[in-house]
């Protein structure tokens, strides 16, 4: 008696002959045709062909000027700053060495491979300055340490802009707006943001919600309110489920994570925070973050950063600045 | 070889590239077709992650990990598909053909019930099933392709099989009570 196949058995088979196909070769000459017309990093702006015709009289001119230019920079350089230009640097090399942070929601998966909105952000900025992003997950708060080594060329922190030090950093136009909600549970009856005072209200630590609760960020706090920190969102959510708080400033959490719980309800909440690209002062004349600024703002005006940011954050735009 | 590939097309290397796409792309295909149950789309999925690959490649920090890289990529790309067919492959039935008479070990029914039941799964719970049944990828290489929890592999694989399951015990009770030819 042979029996019938137990039922794992037929499942093991259904997928060994449903997944034994033969793929029609059209696929990879379709898709090779078009990754060779895709480079990984774009060389030059749109600008860049019309400039073609004049390039051997051009390079020639600045043939003469360079030699010129290279025997008093030799001498100027070396008895003065050896730090050589971030821009120069990089076009050297063709390669953008760009930190962004590891974690939710600008950057998912670093296990298989890097993921997520701001890593779209550095590819296309690459593409954009015909460099080679070489994209290095990196903490946050690790990319503006102080003694940190200039290792990174662009850093994309993902933190407000007025947490970056100018007198280290030099920071481009904004590409995003991140927003922070103050949220209660809507089964508190709450509904308004008089209500919370006297209460104990979360925020992640450092965050800029705790900043905004304790009155150090322009608003006055919240009358007679105790602000609590956790280290997370996550925590801070616990505490107002067990009712240790009775309202939570969000850190990390988009519109489309709230859009998914009902449970809360919006009150208010800090200003949206404009979040920026990064540089180190390596980029003295600032004209690196001169050609970020233009590239954002290329990807601003031709729809990409909108459709980065929709694709990434649940169908939300945040790349606008937000109305006052 | 395969990491110096990897090294070499994330530098731009075209001949790398190919050749990694050409090894891959079979798995690829296999893995598009099982979820999105459609040649045609299988083929766009496939098309679309190999582009995204070379796009992205600058992003790829471990070439060890390429191969569940582009698992992610191809998956990726049946979701974002899925999503805009869904309402027609909704309407989409397999057509059952007549049981052949010489079927008598009823593989033929077993297969149309499992095609049936898989086509009714979520495309999420499809991916984790695929990689788990038919890529035998343990499941936390599932969750880090999928980037969601281990749990949330574990339970989208237990439905998945148990609706599976359910659906040839299913067939399996009329022909039982009706004494009929399986």
């Amino acid at each position: 008696m042979t029996g019938r196949p137990t039922a794992d058995e037929l499942i093991a088979r259904w997928f060994e002959e449903e997944g034994t196909r033969e793929m029609p070769d059209r696929v990879l000459d379709a898709a090779f045709a078009r990754t060779g017309s895709l480079p990984q990093q774009r060389r030059g702006r749109a600008t860049r062909p019309a400039i073609r015709r004049w390039r051997t009289p051009l390079l020639v001119a600045a043939g003469v000027v360079l030699t010129g230019a290279a025997m008093a920079a030799v001498g100027a350089w070396l008895s003065t700053d050896r730090t050589p230009d971030l821009l120069t640097r990089v076009r050297a090399t063709g390669v953008a060495r760009m930190a962004v942070r590891p974690d939710h929601p600008q950057v998912v998966g670093a296990t298989v491979g890097l993921d997520g909105f701001d890593v779209d952000v550095a590819l296309e900025l690459g593409r954009r300055l015909g460099l080679r992003a070489d994209i290095q997950p990196t903490d946050a708060t690790e990319m503006l340490a102080s003694d940190s080594e200039p290792t990174l060329d662009l850093l994309l922190p993902s933190m407000g802009t007025s947490a970056i030090d100018p007198a280290r950093f030099a920071r481009s136009v904004p590409y995003y707006w991140w927003p922070h909600y103050l949220v209660v549970s809507a089964a508190s009856g709450r509904n308004a943001i008089d209500d919370l005072a006297g209460q104990a209200i979360c925020a992640v630590g450092n965050d800029v919600g705790e900043s905004w609760l304790r009155g150090e960020s322009g608003d006055a706090p919240i009358d007679g309110s105790v602000v609590v920190t956790r280290a997370s969102d996550a925590e801070c959510l616990a505490a107002l489920a067990d009712g240790a708080v009775a309202g939570v400033v969000t850190a990390h959490m988009g519109p489309a994570d709230l859009a998914a719980r009902p449970t809360l309800v919006v009150l208010r909440g800090p200003p949206a925070e404009p979040r920026a690209v990064v540089a180190t002062l390596a980029d003295r004349p600032g004209s690196l973050m001169a050609e970020v600024d233009a590239a954002i703002g290329e990807l601003l005006a031709d729809g990409t950063l909108t459709r980065l940011s929709k694709n990434r954050f649940g169908g939300y735009d945040l790349t606008r600045s937000p109305a006052p | 070889m395969r990491r110096d590939l990897v090294d070499a097309a994330r530098n731009g290397d075209h001949e790398a590239f190919e050749a990694l796409a050409i090894g891959v792309s079979t798995r690829l295909y296999s893995v598009a077709h099982l979820v999105l149950r459609d040649a045609y789309l299988a083929e766009d999925a496939v098309q679309e992650a190999l582009v995204n690959a070379w796009q992205r490649l600058p992003s790829l920090r471990d070439p060890d990990r390429f191969d569940a890289w582009m698992y992610r990529l191809v998956v990726n790309a049946c979701a974002d598909l899925g999503r805009g067919r869904r309402r027609i492959g909704a309407e989409i039935r397999a057509i059952v053909p007549a049981l052949p008479v010489s079927d008598a070990s009823g593989w033929v029914a077993d297969r149309d019930q499992l095609d049936r039941a898989f086509r009714r799964l979520r495309p999420e719970q499809r991916a984790a099933l695929v990689l788990h049944h038919y890529l035998g990828l343990p499941v936390n290489e599932i969750a880090d392709v999928l980037g969601v929890p281990v749990g949330t592999v574990k339970s989208r694989i237990h439905y998945g099989t148990q609706v599976m399951r359910a659906a040839l015990e299913a067939d399996d009770r009329p022909a039982a009570a009706s004494g009929g030819i399986r």
